[in-house]
């Protein structure tokens, strides 16, 4: 194991990879700084350049952009109270604080707090990952087809307000990956003899299309720019003293990166649950609660710790068990297939040092991230004055370059476009779009495993100890998540009756 | 009854599971399994969200932003500040508010994929900056330095960097292209 780090360490530092983990870096900073854009659109974009790179530099390549997304997303949260998702919980404290003109101070606490956070996800990463090996080994494909499942469910009943939604979302994304020639029956399902379908569609322009040609449309309507009004305060004065909070707070830096990475591993969990609970820690364990809301920097601290510590937790399912935690981790496993690698055992066994180096990529992106936003964090504020309309050519382009170069073939610009348009609605109508994704990358995945399974054992597979554990826990989740809702359905009826 | 577009949206997840399902029939035991077991629950789904959009128009459907506007206009209404009709003509403005750019970036969209089509991507991407940020007020400068910039940041990474021919267009593959 200790070799395997030592290997990853030495794969990240080759030059090539580390070059390709620096050109994304300030990617993913800006992707971030730009609300609505995010890292799931950014990774979508950057997926088709991966084609033909070898595995450690397209990692480096893609987690180099993702895991400094949410480092940037604090800027425009502090400055102008416009989060993006995960931010959200940083303005509560973050956006007084720039009231007050502490501007400067918030950023820096927010932004060393990020570089914190993200070193301990990448150790947590590290950590976990001797303990989950020996019971990655233990599973065969019926535990693999559960898991499959499992994770299906988690991210359907987790990701958006509805469980209904969820499942159809999950289903369509399933029913898109059957697309094209089934290897098991030699059968050719759903292609409506059109030659384009028979290989299936690619899922590198399915997903260009829900995220980032659905941000394009959204971002044509809505018009203007991110900041409405001037920054008074991006000099940067305090930032030294921000940087120094987070030490000063050491115990809550360190315990809110600790929870976020455990969050980050849960399906479906992940993206704002890590930061607003952890925000909740925060002012749970305060010794004067009352402070926050009014610009304390520990509510700063809290939600950006965790937001870039649970990328290096959420990474452990996707890699052992192919079961993504969040959106962009689905978009990542995507971005797997289309390297070639299948996450599970393979990756915990062939492939060790290579899920190392995605451990050190983590570390050091978030490191380097932390330094360019330390010393450019006015220039970077600037970047919110972009106006949309010089946003969505650029996007655009690179979305559609990216969508055609699947497959050189001008059929993928037209799906892209079907799915934008399907993207869209799904936002608009509140459809999550994670299970989609998700369903599209374990739809074939999950009829392999199940053919196999029936091949072996017969419909038995499912009785094996650790089927019947996982369809408990897919059971017990759902029903939990059911009433949990009508709980919550009930005592809002109940509130509105209240207040009529 | 008028469907409201979430309940057009929920029909639209309709057709696609019971075309599935009609599809799947259609193929041996082993191939449609799969396809069965996740689309009859789906399109059951389907139908209880497409019930649940009916039945939840006018309550808990409605958006705050909706109710607020309702709001305010009965109240105008009880001060005769305006009558029912201004009401439904400021209901169809803001209607046509939301779709109207809705059709314009669909249009852009489709003017982008006519011109990639016939032109290539090199033309195409610089032209379509140039128009669009000239439709939304930019500047002449802004926009053409804009285009510039993207058309070469574009070249750069894809015909020199990654030596990718991109897809040169219809009109000049007619003139003997690639």
């Amino acid at each position: 194991m200790i070799e395997a780090l030592w290997n990853g360490l030495l794969i990240t530092l080759q030059w090539k990879t580390f070059l390709m983990m620096m050109i994304t870096i300030p990617i993913g900073l800006i992707l971030g700084i730009l609300p609505g854009i995010g890292g799931k659109v950014g990774l979508a974009i950057l997926i088709p350049f991966c084609f033909g790179m070898k595995p450690e530099m397209a990692f480096a390549f893609l987690l180099g952009m993702h895991a400094v997304v949410h480092t940037g997303s604090p800027i425009p949260a502090i400055l102008f109270n416009t989060p993006d998702g995960p931010a959200a919980a940083t303005c509560i404290d973050g956006y007084p604080m720039a009231q007050k003109g502490e501007a400067g101070r918030a950023m820096g606490a927010a932004l060393a707090a990020s570089g914190v956070g993200g070193v301990v996800g990448a150790i947590c990463m590290a950590l976990t990952i001797p303990v989950v090996r020996p019971l990655v080994l233990a599973f065969g494909p019926p535990e693999f087809f559960m898991m499959t499942i499992v994770g299906l469910t988690f991210i359907s009943i987790m990701a958006g307000d509805s469980l209904i939604k969820g499942f159809m979302a999950g289903g369509m994304g399933m029913i898109i990956s059957f697309v094209g020639m089934d290897p098991q029956t030699g059968v050719v399902r759903y292609a409506f003899n059109q030659l384009y379908l028979f290989d299936g569609i690619n899922i590198v322009t399915i997903v260009i299309g829900i995220f980032a040609m659905a941000e394009v449309i959204d971002m044509g309507i809505q018009g203007g720019s991110i900041a409405h009004t001037r920054p008074e305060d991006v000099k940067g004065s305090g930032v030294w003293q921000g940087i120094k909070d987070t030490f000063i707070h050491w115990k809550l830096t360190l315990r809110c990166s600790v929870i976020g990475s455990i969050i980050g591993m849960i399906p479906g969990l992940g993206g704002e649950a890590a930061s607003w609970i952890c925000y909740g820690h925060a002012v749970q364990t305060a010794k004067d609660p009352k402070r926050y809301g009014l610009g304390a920097v520990e509510g700063v601290l809290a939600p950006e710790a965790a937001n870039n510590s649970k990328e290096g937790g959420g990474l452990i399912p996707t890699v052992a068990f192919g079961v993504p935690s969040s959106g962009a981790m689905a978009i990542l496993l995507g971005a797997f297939i289309v390297i070639g690698l299948v996450p599970g055992q393979e990756m915990l066994t062939k492939h060790l040092d290579l899920v190392f180096s995605m451990v050190w990529i983590l570390a050091f992106a978030n490191i380097i991230g932390v330094l360019i936003s330390l010393a450019f964090v006015g220039p970077m504020a600037r970047i919110t004055f972009i106006r949309i309309s010089g946003v969505i050519p650029f996007i655009l382009a690179f979305a559609l370059l990216g969508s055609y170069l699947a497959t050189n073939h001008f059929g993928d610009l037209v799906v892209t476009f079907i799915f934008g348009l399907v993207g869209y609605g799904m936002k608009v109508f509140k459809y999550p779009r994670g299970p989609m994704t998700l369903g599209i990358v374990l739809g074939k995945l999950s009829e392999n495993y199940l053919h196999l399974s029936m091949n072996l054992y017969g419909v038995y597979f499912l009785l094996r100890p650790l089927t019947l554990l996982l369809i408990a826990i897919i059971v017990a989740t759902v029903i939990y998540q059911y009433l949990r809702r009508r709980k919550m359905d009930k005592m809002e009826t109940l509130g509105k009756g209240g207040a009529l | 009854m008028k469907l409201r577009s979430s309940s057009w949206f929920t029909l639209f997840y309709i057709f696609f599971f019971t075309v599935v399902i009609i599809g799947a029939l259609g193929y041996n035991a082993k191939a449609r399994l799969i396809p069965l077991v996740v689309a009859i629950p789906c399109l059951a789904f389907s139908i209880v969200q497409f019930i649940l959009d009916l039945t939840r128009h006018g309550k808990r459907g409605r958006s705050i932003e909706d109710d607020l506007f309702h709001g305010v206009m009965e109240k105008m209404i009880h001060q005769e500040v305006v009558t029912e009709e201004d009401k439904e003509e400021k209901k169809k403005k803001k209607r046509e508010g939301k779709a109207k750019p809705f059709f314009a970036i669909v249009a852009w969209l489709a003017f982008f994929y006519a011109s990639v089509f016939l032109f290539g991507f090199l033309i195409t991407i610089p032209l379509f900056t140039v128009l669009f940020m000239r439709s939304r007020g930019e500047r002449w400068f802004l926009s053409l330095t804009c285009a510039a910039a993207f058309w070469l940041s574009i070249w750069l990474s894809f015909s020199v960097a990654a030596r990718i021919v991109l897809y040169e267009g219809y009109i000049f593959r007619l003139f003997g292209g690639e």
